[in-house]
């Protein structure tokens, strides 16, 4: 006979984001948004990364740039569904993981469905950076958007101190 | 110069929910399948290439360890592959090489995963992103095609309409392959529109199922292909690219990494018009809007063109270029086996084996593989005559 035992796997990371990313992070905590400029080919990187993808050069510190929180949108999906169906909640979660984790749980990270994700290209920018859509206009949100950061209140150095990007045109 | 190569058996078990094996045991049944289509044993076996996309599909790290007792080759060498969706692909390429190199005379290539023992393969995926700035946003595997989707759609001006003909098409073409796990009779265009929309803009009609799979592929040198079968499928290319994922000015509606690797496959193979030479081809279209952009990463068409080749009927089995006869990863997607299931369904065609899904009188055949950060490509052509 068929024997199915369950076992949840938790296991904490942390991860380092190094002196390029943690720029950026802490950038992000100041309200601003920092790119870094490839020495060799000029393209600017958003978020930056530690390496121009295009010329593997690497990136220099004093080429940071800081960029405006204006761009467009390059390719969006609406998640209607969330993994489980439905969202399960902080009790259904606390029964099963150590409450201190809740918080870093993926199920409770997504927003209630639907929600947007898109692919935003900021003006200054020559790459794609993923994040959150939101707006009572949702209904008009289209490739070639208008789109400008919203910052949360209270920042901590986290991608997620930018609340959303809300469409402006 | 490297040594000519064949396959020379083929494994597969059908794609579904096993809850009445274990890993290893479903590992042994792909391999027994490859043995029982070869004549071969274990012991004709030099060297096993084990390819298996991410651990935490099951939750069991290095699930190699069991590979070598599974499919009874012990104290031989094993090596493992992994490079996501593209895994079988990388693994059937690494076993090519082997052999090719003249190091091994006849190398097994196996892949598979069980989907099925996690509750939720996407909540695994999203472990994909980027930890510290992507996956808040990241959502599996079918939002990042859906912002694919999305590019290509607006780019060339197609829509949602021309994916569901691509699941339709292979969907149908499905009823023909008993491996496959989604057989649905009578499957239309306007069923295919009624069911629910889950990432914008793509339906549940648009996705690949959950599967538990193993294929395995046995490749052989020239003179050990002669004993052992006189029907091989003869390797006349196997190439893989990578694109990066950062890279700035990256198109997802355009895979140039694709491109690369067709291009490369088809000077080896001697193609100058793959549209008219290849005869038939297995593409990994996890999503069905992807078959149409890799049609014009694989050069059947020009870039913007992918949408119209589907609608021309060039790619239905009835059209010159059948794509997907055994109703492609849409209808089973175990992930670990899918990339490899493209290659042995080629392989299966040029050895005129393909059961029902046989394209009449097939010579030449492609099978393709992707996986990654959208990023990974992996192109085999195979002949039923020798290079």
């Amino acid at each position: 006979m068929t024997k199915i035992s369950n076992w949840d796997i938790t296991v904490p990371y942390q991860w380092t984001p190094g002196p390029v990313l943690g720029t950026f992070l802490g950038g992000l905590r100041e309200k601003t948004i920092t790119g870094v400029k490839c020495n060799s080919c000029g393209k600017v990187y958003v978020p930056p990364q530690d390496l121009c993808r295009d010329c593997l050069e690497d990136m220099q510190v004093e080429n940071f740039v800081e960029v405006k929180p204006e761009g467009t949108v390059e390719g969006f999906v609406k998640i209607r569904q969330n993994f489980f169906g439905e969202r399960p909640s902080k009790e259904y979660l606390s029964e099963r993981i150590s409450p201190a984790d809740i918080d870093q749980h993926p199920l409770l990270w997504f927003p209630e469905v639907p929600y947007v994700v898109a692919m935003i290209k900021l003006d200054e920018a020559d790459t794609c950076m993923l994040h959150l859509v939101k707006g009572a206009d949702m209904d008009n949100l289209k490739m070639g958007s208008r789109v400008r950061a919203a910052w949360k209140e209270e920042t901590i150095g986290h991608i997620m101190d930018i609340d959303s990007f809300k469409i402006t045109e | 110069m490297a040594n000519k190569v064949g396959v020379v058996g083929i494994g597969m078990t059908e794609n579904k929910s096993y809850w009445n094996l274990s890993i290893p045991a479903l590992y042994r049944k792909g391999a027994l399948s490859a043995y029982e289509d070869s004549g071969l044993g274990p012991a004709q076996i030099d060297a096993v290439v084990f390819g298996h996309s991410p651990e935490y599909f099951e939750g069991v790290n290095h699930p190699e360890k069991w590979c070598s007792e599974a499919v009874g080759v012990v104290n031989k060498p094993l090596f493992r592959i992994h490079t996501g969706g593209t895994v079988g692909g990388s693994a059937a390429i690494g076993a090519y090489y082997l052999v090719a190199s003249g190091e091994f005379d006849v190398v097994m290539a196996i892949s598979g995963n069980k989907l099925n023992e996690t509750s939720s393969a996407q909540i695994g995926l999203s472990t994909v992103y980027e930890p510290l700035i992507a996956r808040r946003m990241g959502a599996g595997a079918p939002s990042a095609v859906a912002l694919q989707a999305s590019a290509y759609y607006a780019k060339y001006g197609y829509d949602g309409e021309y994916s569901l003909k691509v699941a339709v098409k292979n969907r149908n073409n499905a009823m023909n392959n008993p491996y496959a796990q989604l057989r649905i009779p009578d499957y239309t265009l306007e069923g295919a529109r009624e069911t629910p929309v889950l990432s914008y803009p793509l339906r549940m009609a648009d996705m690949c199922p959950t599967s538990d799979a193993v294929c395995a592929m046995i490749f052989a040198r020239e003179d050990k292909v002669k004993e052992i079968t006189d029907k091989p499928a003869w390797v006349l290319a196997a190439v893989s690219t990578n694109e990066g994922v950062t890279y700035p000015d990256r198109d997802w509606a355009k895979p140039i990494g694709l491109r690369l690797a067709a291009d490369i496959a088809y000077e080896r193979a001697g193609i100058s018009n793959p549209r008219e030479e290849i005869d038939v081809a297995e593409v990994y279209d996890a999503f069905s809007v992807q078959e149409m952009i890799w049609y014009e990463g694989l050069n059947f068409c020009e870039w913007g063109e992918g949408g119209n080749l589907l609608e021309s009927g060039a790619t239905y089995m009835d059209g010159d270029l059948p794509v997907n006869p055994s109703g492609g990863v849409l209808c089973a997607n175990s992930i670990g086996a899918a990339a490899m299931f493209r290659k042995a369904e080629a392989a299966l065609q040029v050895m005129g084996r393909a059961g029902d899904r046989q394209v009449p009188g097939a010579q030449i055949s492609l099978g393709h593989g992707w996986g990654g950060g959208i990023q990974f490509h992996t192109v085999m052509i195979f002949s039923s005559n020798m290079p």
